[in-house]
């Protein structure tokens, strides 16, 4: 490039200028702004590992530092899953094979041991393949949203009350695993971040 | 251009935990060369404080889907980058004829530093002729003097089509100055 050497001092030349001097207070009165949001504060419920982490993944493991704790906790979580899809598919064979029921109802025990194998299969991804770890975070964004869909449709659908409080105390568990696992996962993350300077996913 | 990156991931961390006022350590650190980049772009000082602005508290918004394997000046750069660019196709404002106006109102002088302000206006009239992705690479590589990788991870480019275009916007400049 040394043909344009004149052009390249020019614009080397060109001095920096100073930005106004409020202009930090003025970027920080926004990000408080930003805080105060209803939307800063869902994800705050997702996204602040350090209190999960501490909080629930504490119960089992102590704090999950490690991939391999993080795989260990998908794969108790996905193994909880199956066992409940078994059953209830075992609880549900009249209803599935004669009964005249609404078609969603009829699908729940698969959708359950669809969720096993799917966070069986992330367990196996954490475990085997580290980097695949921050998709499947967002994975499990999407699962946990899926299971708030799959619940407001099955109170649509059934009227026995008691039916309606077991959908909402499963639903509940279910959502609490999967911030459980999310938060795990930011664990790791963040664990990982601090301990290799910013060298993980 | 960077501050030391542990200390910064540390920074990234606190902020994430919930300590917003350790943000302001970033802000500091990088308000220059995000509002001089802006400026460069937009030459105009108001627009350039409403991106920078803009530019921090979308960083800030969006900082838990930061990855931590890029540096974190080019990541908040894109971030600047996207918003310039949007800034500058919905305005649309004619910056030549702008800069056209603040050379006519430069004090003729003969000091060596009063040359150096009319060169440094003439070469910006250049520079904004040149179309904005061309003018963005060579503000990054000659006034901010980052390097071809870090330019390449700003933009998702490879580092042999950075310095191609790089290429392509000094000969384009020169072709203007020259006509």
């Amino acid at each position: 490039m040394e043909e344009h050497s004149d052009i390249i001092a020019a614009i080397k030349r060109q001095q920096l200028v100073d930005p106004p001097k409020e202009l930090a207070d003025k970027i920080m009165y926004g990000v408080e702004k930003v805080d105060q949001g209803f939307t800063s504060k869902i994800k705050r419920v997702f996204f602040s590992y350090q209190q999960i982490s501490q909080e629930t993944a504490g119960v089992f493991l102590g704090q999950i530092i490690s991939f391999k704790q993080c795989a260990f906790l998908l794969l108790i979580v996905g193994f909880f899953y199956l066992v409940a899809g078994f059953a209830a598919t075992w609880g549900f064979h009249d209803a599935i094979v004669g009964g005249d029921i609404n078609p969603w109802l009829k699908i729940q025990p698969y959708i359950i041991i669809a969720s096993a194998l799917f966070i069986l299969s992330a367990a196996f991804l954490i475990a085997y393949f580290p980097a695949a770890i921050t998709l499947i975070q967002y994975a499990m964004i999407i699962h946990t949203l899926f299971i708030i869909v799959n619940a407001l449709v099955l109170e649509s659908i059934l009227f026995f009350p008691i039916a309606l409080i077991y959908v909402l105390i499963l639903t509940i568990l279910a959502v609490s695993f999967s911030i459980l696992i999310i938060g795990s996962i930011r664990s790791v993350l963040i664990f990982k971040m601090i301990n290799e300077g910013g060298n993980c996913a | 251009m960077t501050m030391d990156q542990k200390k910064e991931t540390e920074i990234i961390v606190r902020v994430l935990r919930g300590d917003r006022q350790a943000y302001a350590l970033l802000v500091e650190e990088y308000k220059v060369p995000v509002y001089n980049l802006a400026y460069r772009m937009t030459g105009n000082p108001a627009d350039a404080d409403d991106l920078t602005q803009e530019t921090f508290i979308r960083a800030y918004r969006y900082l838990w889907r930061y990855d931590t394997k890029r540096k974190f000046f080019t990541w908040l750069y894109s971030i600047s980058l996207n918003l310039i660019k949007n800034h500058i196709k919905k305005n649309k404002v004619n910056l030549k004829t702008i800069d056209g106006i603040k050379i006519l109102s430069v004090p003729q002088s003969n000091s060596l530093q009063d040359k150096q302000l009319i060169e440094n206006y003439d070469i910006n009239i250049y520079l904004r002729q040149v179309p904005y992705k061309l003018r963005s690479l060579l503000i990054m590589k000659y006034h901010q003097e980052l390097s071809f990788e870090e330019i390449a991870e700003i933009t998702g480019r490879s580092v042999s089509a950075v310095k191609m275009s790089i290429y392509r916007g000094l000969e384009f400049l020169k072709k203007i100055i020259k006509d």
